[in-house]
């Protein structure tokens, strides 16, 4: 029976290296499935800084483009306002001349009547009547235009007022806490003007 | 591991760059005959499992340069994204830049033209008060009607000329198109 001895002992050693190789094979799956899932991981991380990353970055672009939109609309809104307060102060002017020569002639008309006929004083108010009604409908002809330039012009404001307004509520919205910073501070100043005013 | 390419998306959904994904070797699979076979070959184990631990060993290694890739990969996309918007930040710039000169510019021009306007105006309302004035001769009366009704037919002319300017910053004006995405579509 002692020839079993050696076989025994190869046995065993077979078994101790299998054991060892094994071990070493556990270990090294195991070191693999941990840096598979730091990988993974890592790739997942990197993704989601970049779509963050991205979107902040975005968003910061869309506010600046929508704050220069914002500005652009405003100046010309208030410009457009400028001309439209010019056309009505010269619409007022040819008014008030109209009202003036209005009365005026009325005058006339009554002086008119006042000399009666034959009086030499007739032809000289007659002549002055005619003046006036040629200015008056120089003025008429005047005041046509005014008003139509007047009309488009309103009509121009209320469109960039609506254009800046609509803007200022995408810059809000869309803006993230820009945006709504922004909004709240330009809010303030309007009612901080609204005060002085 | 996921064979797809990790797509980074804008908000609106479009593909913008991408970091390519990391393939995982297949673990070495066989058929039950060949492991029954090996069951009474005690090398045979032995020497799969050393090749086993070999493919680990080499796959760990082949992973830890995917990491390094990922990793300057993930930090050139970052580097583009930060260049496009600092591009078109200045850009932005440039454009507001011109665009508040060219506003600033007509504006002037605008005020000269307002103040033209106002004097004038006044100057029609003085002449057309001497048409009204009692007592002057006819000859100046018609000379102070000609000049007030020349003075005032000035009036929708300064008109004009204020609204085309008003056209010129209109046309002016950046579209309102709002950018769909910093970087163009891959």
């Amino acid at each position: 029976m002692w020839w079993l001895l050696p076989i025994a002992g190869a046995g065993l050693a077979v078994a101790a290296i299998l054991n060892a190789v094994s071990d070493s094979e556990r270990e090294a799956r195991q070191n693999w499935e941990d840096l598979r899932d730091e990988v993974e991981r890592t790739v997942e991380e990197h993704r989601l800084n970049i779509e963050e990353h991205l979107a902040e970055i975005e968003e910061s672009y869309e506010f600046h483009v929508l704050v220069d939109l914002h500005y652009s609309s405003f100046r010309v809104a208030d410009q457009a306002y400028s001309l439209l307060r010019d056309a009505k102060t010269s619409l007022n002017a040819i008014k008030r001349m109209l009202d003036k020569s209005r009365k005026r002639k009325k005058e006339l008309k009554s002086e008119l009547d006042r000399l009666g006929k034959g009086n030499g004083e007739r032809k000289e108010v007659l002549a002055e009547i005619r003046v006036i009604n040629d200015f008056r409908q120089d003025l008429f002809n005047d005041l046509d235009e005014v008003r139509d330039q007047k009309q488009d012009l309103a009509d121009e404001v209320q469109l960039f007022n609506e254009r800046t307004r609509e803007l200022k509520y995408a810059i809000r919205d869309r803006c993230g806490w820009r945006g709504e910073e922004w909004y709240e501070r330009l809010e303030e100043r309007i009612r901080r003007k609204r005060q002085w005013d | 591991m996921d064979n797809s390419k990790s797509k980074v998306l804008t908000k609106s959904g479009k593909r913008m760059t991408t970091i390519e994904s990391v393939k995982a070797a297949p673990l070495p699979q066989e058929k039950t005959w060949i492991s029954v076979f090996k069951a009474f070959n005690p090398f045979g184990p032995m020497a799969e499992s050393y090749a086993k631990t070999l493919a680990y060993k080499i796959e760990c290694k082949r992973l830890e340069v995917e990491l390094t890739r990922v990793q300057e990969q993930a930090g050139v996309i970052k580097t583009t994204i930060d260049k496009t918007y600092a591009l078109k930040m200045e850009e932005l710039n440039q454009r507001r830049l011109a665009l508040e000169k060219f506003y600033d510019t007509v504006q002037q021009q605008l005020e000269h033209l307002h103040i033209e306007r106002m004097t004038v105006l006044k100057m029609a309302e003085r002449a057309a008060d001497r048409v009204l004035e009692q007592g002057i001769p006819m000859e100046e009366r018609q000379l102070f009607k000609d000049m007030a009704s020349e003075l005032t037919s000035q009036i929708p002319l300064f008109g004009e000329t204020a609204n085309k300017s008003l056209k010129q910053i209109v046309q002016a004006l950046p579209p309102v198109a709002i950018p769909t995405a910093l970087l163009p579509e891959e």
